[in-house]
This record gives C-alpha cells, sequence and structure tokens, in this order.
C-alpha cells in the first residue's frame, strides 16, 4: 500500500530530531562532569607489611594499631602470647573499635557492641564478626594478609 | 544599686571562669576583664534590643490607630524608595 | 537635592507604581494560629545571619585534615571576636533547624500544603533537607573526634539504602573512607553548592508565597477574617521577633560556646559517648530500634529503606491528600501529620535523655 500522505510531519520529524539531538549532547557533555564528581576508589589492601620488633613485645592481653590501608588494623596478643591480627572497624557502621583488657572483649563505642576475642560478635546492633588477617613473621617483618591471600614479597 | 548588679555579676563570671578553665582550647577570652567586658555587653545588648522593640511597637500602634481611623491613604503620597 | 535627582532617574525609568500596588496589595490575614506565619521570615532571618557568619569564617577557615582543627582553633583563640563568630553560626544553626522543623510540621499540621500550594510544600521540604546536609557538612569541618565519628556513620547509613547507597556513599566520602578528601568535599558542599541550591530555592519559595498569598487553616475557611496589610504591621511584627531571636542568640553564642575537640584521627578509637547532632536524634534512635539481623538481611538497610520511603512519602504528601485539596475535612491525613510529627518528637526526645 503506498501512503498518500507520510504518517509523519516535517515538522514533528524536526521536533524529534531536535528534541533527541539535544537530549544526546547534553548527556555527552554531562558524562565527564559526573566520572569527574565521581571518586576513585581505592581498594583495600590485600596485605600489609610490618616491622615485627615493634609489634611482637606488646605485652599479653593487649593491642596495637597498625595502618590498614586508611583503616584502623589491630595487632593482638593474647593471654597465651599468641599474635593474631585484626581489622579495628565495627561491622556495624564502621567505627573504630578497642579492646576492653578487663573484660578480654573488643568494644565498639559507638551503639555499645561487643565481639570477643576471636571477633565473634556477642551483643550490640553488629551482624558480623571482625575480620581477623592472617599474621606470618619472616625475617624481622610482620606480615599481615587477608585470609587466603598468598603474599610474594618483593625482594629487595 | 546598678554598679551593685554589675558587680555580682563580676564577681559570677570570674568564678564561673574558674569553673570552666579546664577546656583544652578557650573558648572564650580567658582574661577576667575581657570576660566582664563581654558580659557587660551583652546587657548593654539587650537593653537596646528591648529599647528598640518598644520603639517598634510604639510604631505599630500608631499605624494601627491611623488605620482605624481610616487614614489607610495617609501614606499615599509617599514613594516607597525614600 | 542629590536624592530627588536620584529619585527622579529612578522613576524615569521604572514603574514604581507597580511596585507600590504589589505592596499595598499585599494583606495577611489575622486569625489564632496566625503565630505560624512568623515562621518563615524568621527562618528568613536566620538563614541571613548563617550566610553572614559564614562568610566571615569562611575567609579564615582552610579545610586541610592536617590543619583544619588548628585553624578553628586559630579563630576562636587568635582572632578578634573569632570566638564570637563561630559561636553564633554554630547556635544559629542550631535554632535555624529548629526554627525550619516547626515551620514544616506546623504546615503539615494545618495542611496548609493543599491545592494550590504543592510546590511551596516542596521546594520547603527539600530545604528542610538541605539545611540538615548543611549541619552535617558545617559539622565536620571542625575535624574532630567526633564530628568524623559522626560522619562516618551517617555516611555509612547512607550507603545502606538499596541500589543507590554504595555510590552515595563513595560519592559523599570521596572515597571508601572518611579522610582528607572528605573533608574537601564537605567544604565545597558547605560553602558553594549547599549556598547556591539555598539561594535558589528560597527565592522560588518565597516568590511562591508572594504569588499565593498566606493559606488560610481549612475550618477557618468559610469565615469572614479581618486582614493586616503586610506592610508596615506585619513587617514591624516580624523585626520584633527577629529581634529577639537575635538578642536570643547572642546570649546562647556568649554563654555556651559550642567546644572543639582533638583533632580527627582515623586510627585513633572512637571516643565514648558519640552522638550526633540532635535534628539526627529521630534517625539515630530509628537505627538502634532495628536488630542487626532480620531474616538474613541486614537490619540497617532495612530501616536506612523504610526511613527513605517515609521520606519520599513526606515529600508527596500533598499529591495523595486529595480530599484536603478539595476543601475537604480529611481525617486520614490528620493522623499521617500528628504521626509523623509525634514520632519526630519522641525520638529527639529519646536521644536526648539516652
Ligand atoms: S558502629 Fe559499632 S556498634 Fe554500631
Amino acid at each position: 500500500m503506498k501512503l498518500r500522505w507520510p504518517s509523519v510531519t516535517r515538522r514533528e520529524f524536526l521536533n524529534t530530531l531536535f528534541t533527541g539531538w539535544f537530549i544526546a549532547f547534553f548527556a555527552a557533555c554531562i558524562y565527564p562532569l559526573l566520572k569527574f564528581i565521581y571518586p576513585n576508589l581505592e581498594k583495600e589492601p590485600d596485605f600489609v607489611i610490618l616491622n615485627a620488633k615493634d609489634f611482637l613485645e606488646i605485652p599479653n592481653n593487649s593491642t596495637k594499631p597498625f595502618p590498614w590501608g586508611g583503616k584502623l588494623g589491630l595487632i593482638f596478643k593474647k593471654d597465651d602470647g599468641t599474635i593474631h591480627a585484626l581489622k579495628g572497624v565495627c561491622t556495624h557502621m564502621e567505627c573504630n573499635i578497642m579492646y576492653k583488657p578487663e573484660e578480654r572483649k573488643f568494644y565498639c563505642p559507638c551503639h555499645k557492641g561487643y565481639f570477643d576475642q576471636d571477633g565473634k560478635n556477642i551483643s550490640g546492633p553488629p551482624p558480623r564478626p571482625l575480620e581477623f588477617f592472617e599474621v606470618r613473621i619472616e625475617n624481622e617483618k610482620l606480615i599481615v594478609s587477608k585470609k587466603g591471600v598468598k603474599v610474594e614479597i618483593p625482594k629487595g | 544599686m546598678i554598679h551593685l548588679l554589675f558587680f555580682a555579676i563580676f564577681i559570677f563570671f570570674i568564678f564561673s571562669t574558674c569553673l570552666c578553665a579546664k577546656d583544652e582550647v578557650p573558648l572564650l577570652p580567658e582574661r577576667p576583664i575581657d570576660r566582664y567586658i563581654i558580659y557587660e555587653c551583652l546587657i548593654f545588648f539587650w537593653i537596646f534590643i528591648l529599647a528598640l522593640i518598644m520603639v517598634i511597637r510604639m510604631k505599630l500602634k500608631e499605624t494601627e490607630r491611623l488605620q482605624q481611623m481610616g487614614f489607610d491613604e495617609e501614606e499615599e503620597d509617599v514613594p516607597f524608595i525614600d | 537635592m542629590r536624592f530627588q535627582r536620584v529619585k527622579k532617574w529612578v522613576l524615569e525609568r521604572y514603574d514604581s507604581e507597580a511596585l507600590r500596588g504589589l505592596i499595598k496589595k499585599k494583606y495577611v490575614p489575622s486569625h489564632k494560629y496566625e503565630i505560624f506565619y512568623y515562621m518563615g521570615g524568621l527562618a528568613l532571618f536566620l538563614f541571613f545571619i548563617q550566610f553572614l557568619t559564614g562568610f566571615a569564617l569562611a575567609l579564615y577557615y582552610v579545610p586541610h585534615p592536617e590543619q583544619a582543627n588548628k585553624y578553628v582553633v586559630d579563630i576562636v583563640t587568635k582572632l578578634n571576636f573569632g570566638w564570637l563568630f563561630r559561636s553564633l553560626h554554630h547556635w544559629g544553626a542550631q535554632i535555624l533547624i529548629g526554627v525550619l522543623f516547626f515551620h514544616c510540621f506546623s504546615t503539615l499540621l494545618l495542611k496548609s500544603y493543599r491545592k494550590p500550594r504543592e510546590l511551596l510544600w516542596i521546594t520547603g521540604t527539600i530545604l528542610l533537607g538541605i539545611s540538615i546536609f548543611f549541619g552535617l557538612s558545617g559539622y565536620l569541618l571542625v575535624w574532630d573526634e567526633r564530628a568524623f565519628a559522626a560522619v562516618r556513620v551517617a555516611t555509612g547509613g547512607a550507603g545502606s539504602i538499596p541500589i543507590i547507597g554504595q555510590y552515595l556513599k563513595a560519592f559523599l566520602r570521596g572515597g571508601n573512607d572518611v579522610t582528607g578528601e572528605t573533608l574537601a568535599r564537605f567544604y565545597a558542599f558547605h560553602v558553594s553548592i549547599l549556598p547556591f541550591l539555598t539561594m535558589i530555592l528560597i527565592s522560588l519559595h518565597v516568590l511562591l508565597v508572594q504569588y499565593h498569598g498566606l493559606s488560610v487553616p481549612l475550618f477557618l475557611e468559610g469565615e469572614k477574617l479581618r486582614k493586616v496589610p503586610f506592610f508596615p504591621n506585619v513587617l514591624y511584627k516580624d523585626f520584633m521577633i527577629w529581634l529577639f531571636v537575635l538578642g536570643v542568640l547572642v546570649t546562647i553564642s556568649v554563654l555556651a560556646p559550642p567546644e572543639i575537640g582533638k583533632k580527627a584521627d582515623p586510627y585513633a578509637p572512637t571516643p565514648e559517648g558519640i552522638k550526633p547532632e540532635w535534628y539526627f536524634y529521630f534517625l539515630f534512635q530509628t537505627l538502634k530500634f532495628f536488630p542487626g539481623e532480620i531474616f538474613g538481611l541486614s537490619g540497617e538497610t532495612i530501616a536506612v529503606s523504610l526511613i527513605t520511603l517515609a521520606a519520599i512519602f513526606f515529600l508527596a504528601i500533598p499529591f495523595f491528600d486529595r480530599k484536603s485539596s478539595r476543601g475537604e475535612k480529611s481525617r486520614t491525613f490528620t493522623w499521617v501529620g500528628v504521626c509523623y510529627t509525634v514520632y519526630f518528637l519522641v525520638m529527639t526526645f529519646l536521644g536526648f535523655v539516652t
């Protein structure tokens, strides 16, 4: 069948073209702006290397902070002298936690969350246990790594 | 009388200065004389405000009286820019 | 006379009759609830004070994570009247947000949002949201431990909004965590982006009020009300209220200067008993009610989703409340209004006492 009139008038066609083109152009202009204002996200490190000397000396049943990326990490020495490392950030709303030696618990002051020595969330709002890392000592260095990450130490 | 009042305030604030001296960062000027000046200024500030409010009240009453007498038009020739 | 010449110059170019007519035509209805009419003007005045003190403080403040805290301390301790202006800015913000909440809830309860004033409600509610964000961003600029923890919790909470949460959080923080980047960002929000939006919205809001005139409560609509000219009667009353509030503001600022904590340190444990600013209590308390986990879902996500929904509904109330728009009594929405208000008041109260 041959149409006697086009189903789209010239005016409609131009209007659609204009609007569509305009939106596309606008989007193309806004894209770099959006890209710019959204930050580059750094990933959390897979491992950090610390000086073993500084951390092995700490008394039993105490903690010492170390930087885990931009976050707080804690080296924790239990009563029996074993060394552990954990992320010192509450799993509830990311407040920094602290260790209460008398109660042998980790404590988050933000909403009164408690974790036991193994990081299990025992009371308060925290939904998950604390994240513990693997600790290894290799010629004077203390290597703290995420569980299940194989650390290749750069030589030199 | 008024001197006595100021003196009482002075003593009170000296006392309170000593009380909050534990602040790590001094949040107000610390010298007692400065404190005294500040608190005294505060009192004058209030006196000025209350007086100003009173004057505005009087002006308001006056306007209302004129409006009640039907003198609304009174402002007719007064251009608003002056 | 000089002045006459200036006057002539203006009159030759601008039609003063029209403006004068507008001013003369502006009447305000007078009735039992007229006190609520003054809240908007008061908010405007307080915004003005915030802008003024903010300009002054911005001349000296530097948003650098190492120095920000020191600069605030310097403003307070070393500059002439620095202690006064910081205190005024702080307390001005508190009072302003209080007035805004009052303004908002009175509008809600008197149903002044009904047709044709929907846009007024929307601009107003957005302004309230912006003001709260103003508060949060300004709070961080002090860069002390409390502010740091509070912002960490608040932005973390925004991260629990479903779908967009993670992006929003990263956008607000300028990274994965609250750092110096966040400080720079919040500074930009606080001194340039938000003031700009505020100016636009306030102008729109005020223009709309001029256009629609002031709303009369539904139950008074049929009655014959006395009308009072805005200029000068109501303006005089406005002035009196402003002066009084200014006095109160200065007094509080002098007697209770806000404290400055220790410089924020991302590796330090969170200080004991941190609380957000009071206008976050209602959110903070809501979050507290939810357990960590509900049927395997994070309780926080559920709470934050509910809050988001409640906020969206709040914004859209004029469109749901058809009855009031037709000028009928609407029981349901009276209850909705009462619920929101009571919830806010109770939660804020709980926040203060716990
Ligand atoms: S952030 Fe730790 S309990 Fe809420």
